[in-house]
């Protein structure tokens, strides 16, 4: 890169940032930022794809796409962030765990290590998908003499979905992602028993206490709407029976 | 501008046209839903609104928006040009739209008994009364169509006509890759009826089931808009609908699972909501049935599915050609929607 280019590319970096920090609106911002990492992601790819580099990475599921990588709103976060708990939290989860971890029973041990199981069979997969992704791309591009950039990038899409699509379907990659999310659910239980344990610790109301109080809310909330239904509709027909009359 | 970049790098001159474009004309964030309406019913979070009529010809019968838990309801007005709800205010039908709104933590209780025979029992009643009418027409959307068609089989006598659009009835049939996700997973475990469901989370397996498309290569063609502003506005205003998902209650999700996903039960007949047991065979009030021929969410199989239950002269089916949502917001589609809509609601 000429010194020219750096300092273009430092420019623009900087405008990019004043815009991030400006005060247009939140939505336009968070579009413009996917805009950039979206750009920097198709011209590495395009970049490794002249370069002859290896390519694998570039359809590498956890990391590229949707789960580890989106601002951090990643599968086992979001499993976690049940009534917007983790919006409230700053505690990652990991972290929730590895500081309790000595207070885990035997069985919390054993669901972390299914996770972990399970977690490493889905990245297996994932590997499968990246492999299959790769023939695909190479089946495409070996096929035009001379494509462009953007077909490039029509290809990069093609080989991702058809080699997901395939794998995806196949009881093998059903059966690991149930086993990921049930144990992910179990390792939630856990968390709420052990939240359960701290919280009578400290003289917090129990879980059931709460679970008692919402019910009769959501009760007190049903029994009320249909008293107001049931009397709206008297009256609806006392109204019409003075219209008639009138 | 264009010029002051990196020469090789063609990513980074759109770059600099988008930041042009955003400087220029995004000043305000992007509005949603601004046909006129005014709520008319509020019960917890729950709304129901009634759109201000245009000045044109009345029809008498109402019609009454379902639209799913996930996802709000306001993509039915996303904008005036794709607005379903204003295009049926042109054609004088008296609007209205139930709007489900933010479950928090005191509603995880909510199952689908509270949804189907509670809140839109209560909403058509009230529209009912409101209008002075005894029977309304309905529109359910995806999982609101298969609240409408539950809600007509338990609750037939308010009932003029139905119409189900992008709605899932086969949850087992070919190419519906969340059920086969889903039918084997120990529900309990992943809905946790004690807590609600993250909308993200939800977002995310929407978006798994085309990882790569629906993650990233939409922003490819965004470069494609960066200098149309009103294209570049409806992409803003689709990403906000996209990422304004509320939670699930935990309840609803979980008898949503186990029942649809997993048992299958509205098609195979065995379904049960609260007290009330559920055969479409009860629907006596003629049906359209739209769907979409791309819908990667419902595949077309699991919608012509209904057609199945319901007598031979009450059913009627209609193509959209799109997806799941671009069916009925697509300036593309939404003409034949609202001729077929028209014809029907006659």
């Amino acid at each position: 890169m000429s010194n020219n280019d750096h300092q273009a590319n430092q420019d623009l970096m900087e405008r990019f940032s004043a815009l991030i920090n400006s005060s247009i609106p939140k939505e336009y911002k968070q579009l413009l930022s996917n805009f950039q990492e979206q750009g920097n992601f198709y011209t590495q790819l395009i970049q490794n794809i002249e370069g002859k580099k290896d390519l694998s990475s570039f359809w590498d599921i956890p990391n590229t796409l949707g789960f580890a990588n989106v601002k951090g709103d990643d599968w086992f976060t979001n499993f976690f962030d049940i009534n917007g708990y983790s919006t409230h939290s700053k505690q990652h989860i990991e972290n929730q765990f590895s500081s309790f971890q000595k207070e885990f029973s035997d069985h919390s041990q054993q669901n972390l290590k299914q996770f972990h199981s399970a977690l490493q069979k889905m990245s297996e997969l994932h590997g499968q998908i990246s492999q299959r992704a790769i023939e695909e791309f190479n089946k495409l591009n070996h096929s035009d003499s001379a494509p462009s950039n953007e077909t490039l990038c029509q290809y990069w899409l093609n080989a991702g979905e058809t080699a997901f699509n395939s794998i995806s379907q196949q009881p093998e990659y059903v059966t690991a992602q149930r086993q990921l999310f049930e144990s992910l659910g179990k390792l939630q239980i856990d968390n709420e028993s052990f939240y359960e344990h701290f919280s009578s610790l400290v003289g917090m109301p129990s879980s059931q206490t709460q679970v008692d109080l919402t019910k009769a809310l959501h009760d007190l909330r049903v029994e009320f709407a249909e008293y107001r239904d049931r009397t709206d509709e008297q009256l609806h027909a006392l109204q019409q029976q003075l219209k008639k009359r009138s | 501008l264009a010029t002051n970049t990196v020469s090789n790098d063609p990513w980074q001159d759109d770059l600099v046209l988008f930041m042009d474009s955003i400087e220029t004309s995004a000043q305000h964030p992007p509005v949603v839903g601004i046909t006129p309406k005014t709520c008319i019913y509020k019960e917890n979070k729950l709304r129901l609104f009634r759109y201000q009529p245009l000045k044109t010809k009345q029809k008498r019968t109402p019609i009454l928006l379902v639209y799913a838990l996930v996802n709000r309801p306001y993509i039915t007005d996303i904008e005036p040009d794709r607005s379903l709800v204003l295009k049926l205010l042109e054609q004088g039908y008296p609007v209205y739209l139930i709007d489900w709104g933010y479950p928090n933590a005191s509603d995880y209780l909510t199952s689908l008994n509270d949804y189907i025979n509670g809140y839109i029992r209560r909403c058509v009643s009230r529209v009912c009364r409101e209008t002075n009418v005894n029977k309304i027409d309905l529109l359910g959307i995806c999982q609101g169509g298969i609240f409408s068609l539950c809600y007509s089989a338990a609750h037939p006598t308010h009932i003029r006509k139905l119409i189900t659009l992008v709605t899932p009835i086969d949850f087992h049939s070919e190419g519906n890759i969340l059920s086969l996700w889903t039918r084997n997973i120990d529900a309990r475990l992943i809905c946790n009826t004690k807590k609600n469901i993250s909308a993200k989370l939800i977002n995310q397996l929407f978006k798994s089931i085309k990882p790569y498309q629906l993650n990233r290569d939409k922003y490819r063609h965004l470069k494609k808009l960066i200098n149309k502003p009103a294209q570049l506005e409806t992409f803003i205003r689709m990403e906000q609908w996209l990422n304004d998902g509320p939670d699930l209650a935990g309840t609803a999700a979980f008898e949503f699972v186990q029942k649809f996903y997993q048992g299958n039960e509205l098609h195979t007949g065995q379904l049960s909501i609260g007290s009330h047991s559920i055969d479409l065979k009860h629907i006596k009030c003629p049906i359209l049935n739209i769907y979409a021929n791309n819908d990667h969410i419902v595949p077309p199989s699991s919608s012509l599915a209904l057609k199945k239950h319901i007598s031979q002269n009450l059913y009627q089916e209609h193509e959209l050609n799109g997806g799941h949502i671009g069916a009925f917001i697509s300036s593309n589609t939404q003409q034949s929607l609202i001729d077929k809509l028209t014809k029907f609601l006659k």
